[in-house]
């Protein structure tokens, strides 16, 4: 069964649309207009509760991230500190429709880097396990006798 | 010697080379000094200078993996007082850049540079004020690089003839 689909809304004043103040200035109407598009969308796709309560609240230098408790457990709250320039850029993710959401933006670059430093500690593991233990302790001896002045 | 008492050590483009070209054993002992705890600085234009030699998704992957280690610092070069101090270095030793900071670390910081090649630290560490603490990686057991040149020298003369 398809689960019913909640709209994001800021925590305590009520949905975006009921709040257009809340509205970041970039965000003009064709963003909005963009972004309930999106929303539909995604109505008509998703089978999760994917998609549940979320809002961001934005500065120029900060933005807070703000999960709804209701939303899947498996997403938490966190507050970061980001770079003007990449607020800016997982703004425009967001506007251009290429990003749900600011908090999406980064989950993605986040899952991203941590899949490619899964794949540098699988390589460098698949590396060290083709090694000769025995070179390998015979060099550190080695190194050590020369660090004692040996 | 403790494990405890040992200093960081400074790895020179050598040894981040090798790791950029897969060699397993140098990777299986940089994995064993960070299983014991022990310190390790790699420059960051050492690993420019491994990455110019491999140039391959896998070889950056290697890299990248290098900061992943527990006791790994990547040293940056950062602002005008270190970039002096890096030309002065270039200057007095002949170095190229990517070695060159690494002797610009151990040099300030007093710390040992891991090697795969003492040979190439001998006359530039006679070149600056203070001599630098050259440790290289090598297996005693294995012919060294100067043995395995006259080997080839004699193989060589003895195959003119």
């Amino acid at each position: 069964m398809r689960a019913a689909l909640k709209y994001p809304v800021m925590p305590q004043t009520g949905s975006w649309r009921e709040s257009p103040k809340r509205w970041h200035p970039h965000h003009d109407d064709s963003a909005k207009t963009r972004f309930h598009a999106r929303v539909a969308r995604l109505e008509g796709s998703l089978t999760a509760p994917y998609c549940s309560q979320l809002a961001c609240r934005w500065s120029r230098e900060v933005i807070i991230l703000r999960y709804d408790s209701g939303m899947s457990d498996r997403k938490s709250r966190l507050t970061i500190t980001v770079d003007p320039d990449l607020s800016s850029y997982a703004e425009r993710l967001v506007e251009s429709g290429h990003a749900a959401s600011v908090s999406a933006a980064f989950n993605e670059a986040m899952a991203e880097k941590a899949y490619r430093d899964r794949r540098r500690r699988s390589q460098w593991k698949a590396k060290g396990d083709q090694a000769d233990p025995s070179r390998v302790a015979r060099m550190m001896a080695h190194v050590d006798q020369q660090l004692a002045g040996e | 010697m403790s494990e405890a008492t040992a200093p960081p050590f400074v790895l020179d483009t050598s040894v981040v080379t090798a790791v950029a070209r897969g060699d397993p054993d140098i990777i299986g002992l940089l994995q064993g000094y960070d299983a014991r705890g022990q310190l390790l600085v790699i420059p960051a234009l050492a690993i420019a200078g491994a990455s110019l030699d491999a140039r391959s998704e896998e070889a950056d992957d290697l890299l990248g993996g290098l900061e992943l280690l527990e006791n790994v610092t990547i040293a940056p070069l950062r602002g005008t007082e270190q970039a002096a101090r890096l030309a002065d270095i270039i200057a007095k030793t002949g170095l190229d850049p990517w070695d060159a900071h690494a002797a610009a670390i151990a040099d300030v910081a007093i710390y040992p540079i891991l090697t795969l090649d003492a040979s190439k630290w001998r006359q530039p560490s006679a070149d600056l004020d203070e001599p630098l603490h050259i440790i290289e990686i090598s297996d005693p057991d294995e012919h060294g690089p100067e043995e395995l040149w006259c080997a080839s020298a004699k193989a060589h003369s003895t195959y003119s003839q």
